[in-house]
């Protein structure tokens, strides 16, 4: 499903994101993937989802191998794809609802269909009170929480969320990791992305470390 | 509600800055019709011999008639005008002269006028060619047209011409222009979304149809309130000024855009500013794309 062969990310001759990186996640499995800051975990990301192209080595994502992949396939791989982004990417000027049913609004989803689908979202990550406020008037994990609906509601192949509980406390973390692996379980893949190692508690998760752009650790918990 | 407020905002604008241009080729449209309305007073006359038979009459105004400058031919029968002129001296008339001796003064006339879209130089042209002409003809006894008028006023028709022209392209084009740039801060607002669509997996192509349909729709509504608000505005300009008798002419030479004129403008404005906007989007998705996962 996501494989990376000696994949090496460079953005200067003296500056390496990434450095011989290899990895295989098969259909279904939920991988976490650790490091600190700055040690190439959003580059991998940026990479599966073709945001970014690597320097040398094969990437395969759904079947796509990504040096090959055309501009034009690119948002179709994506639509595969749900994105849970640190900074969230809500758009300010969309209510909740809104905001939820985007993904299904850019797959052409009959309205009726939306509605429902987006209103079960909606209850399934406790917002229907605030399902008519604009992001501007959540609070974090409320918007969090907004985003994971937003990235889950086309029941994507492979859900990548990067730090998704970055801004949030101990138990609201701990509650957005259950609902990630709820879903989980609908045989979508997850790659999650965090440096809390506190988190990494749940049995048969898979932990990918990077450190300064190296897979230095790929074990099963 | 704030984004709500400027789209509105950038909506008003937007109609009104369409109001200017569309206002100002109408005024250039109509200054050019009172100019050729001007110009009216400006007529050639063809003094035809005592001896020309009706005959003689019509083989003459068929022969005007073909020129395709012109706009009308009027025959005056002198004894029409003898009539109209004895009238106007009314209880003096008899007095005077008898009624022999007058239709011997009047002779009989043909009036031609030409299309009011020609400036002084070319009805100058027109005239002296139809001069020539006619001048050859045996039933013709004289031919005038106001040759050194024209010659005087040619210069400032061709100023007033040139100058209203002139100040509708600068207008059309900066204002062309203002619209564009508005819509393209508009568009660049969109930024985030863009990057948000392109996350989801929206195509180049949907997201051109995402960002160009509000700017369809509002230019398209802007076009048609702007061109529904000109249109109340002449005709009450055209009601009022026909309410006073020394206005009254003005009211009667102000046109409206034809169709064709009507197209061309939306089409000219349209075409102007959805390119613009097209490019900008094109521009906007080309930069935010690539780099809208951080």
């Amino acid at each position: 499903m996501i494989e990376f062969k000696h994949v090496y990310k460079t953005y200067a001759a003296d500056r390496h994101s990434l450095r011989n990186v290899s990895f295989n996640i098969k259909k279904g499995e939920f991988v976490f993937l650790i490091g600190p800051s700055g040690a190439g975990k959003t580059s991998i990301f940026k990479l599966i989802s073709a945001f970014d192209r690597a320097s040398s080595g094969e990437i395969s994502v759904l079947g796509h191998d990504l040096n090959k992949i055309r501009s034009g396939q690119i948002p179709f791989l994506r639509r595969k794809i749900g994105f849970v982004l640190q900074s969230y990417k809500l758009l300010k000027n969309k209510t909740v609802f809104e905001n939820i049913e985007l993904p299904l609004v850019v797959l052409e989803v009959s309205k009726d269909v939306r509605y429902k689908k987006t209103q079960a979202m909606i209850a399934q990550v406790g917002l229907s009170a605030v399902q008519d406020q604009y992001p501007d008037f959540l609070s974090g994990g409320e918007q969090q929480r907004v985003a994971i609906a937003r990235a889950l509601i086309h029941d994507p192949e492979i859900v990548i969320a990067d730090e998704p509980t970055g801004n949030l406390d101990p138990e609201l973390s701990q509650s957005i990791l259950s609902l990630f692996f709820n879903f989980s379980k609908t045989g979508a893949t997850f790659v999650v992305a965090t440096h809390d190692y506190r988190l990494i508690n749940k049995a048969g998760c898979r932990i990918l470390k990077v450190e300064k752009g190296e897979l230095t650790e790929d074990r099963i918990v | 509600m704030k984004e709500f407020s400027l789209k509105i905002l950038l909506f008003i604008i937007v109609t009104l800055s369409i109001f200017i241009v569309i206002i100002s080729l109408l005024s250039y449209k109509n200054l050019i019709g009172l100019l050729g309305a001007w110009n009216q007073s400006s007529k050639m006359n063809i003094y035809l011999k005592i001896d020309s038979t009706a005959e003689d009459q019509s083989t003459l105004i068929a022969l005007i008639k073909k020129n395709p400058q012109v706009l009308s031919v009027n025959f005056f029968n002198r004894k029409e005008v003898g009539v109209v002129f004895q009238n106007s001296l009314k209880e003096f008339s008899s007095g005077m002269m008898t009624e022999d001796e007058m239709m011997d003064l009047i002779p009989e006339t043909i009036e031609v006028d030409l299309l009011n879209s020609l400036n002084l130089t070319e009805r100058n042209l027109v005239f002296t060619d139809l001069a020539n002409t006619l001048r050859a003809a045996p039933q013709v006894d004289e031919v005038s047209f106001s040759a050194n008028w024209f010659k005087k006023f040619e210069l400032i028709d061709k100023i007033l011409r040139s100058a209203g022209m002139f100040i509708f392209l600068i207008i059309f084009i900066s204002i062309s222009y203002l619209i564009a740039l508005m819509l393209r801060a508009h568009i660049e607002e969109l930024k985030q979304e863009i990057e948000v669509y392109s996350l989801l997996g929206a195509t180049r192509w949907s997201m051109y149809h995402f960002f160009l349909k509000d700017v369809f729709i509002f230019l398209t509504s802007s076009l048609l309130i702007a061109f529904a608000a000109v249109f109340w505005a002449f005709i009450y300009l055209k009601y009022q000024l026909s309410t006073s008798i020394l206005s009254a002419t003005i009211s009667d030479s102000l046109r409206f855009l034809t169709f064709a004129e009507s197209a061309t403008i939306i089409f000219m404005l349209f075409i102007f500013i959805f390119t613009n906007s097209f490019l900008t989007v094109r521009s906007a998705l080309f930069r935010h794309d690539q780099l809208s996962y951080d």
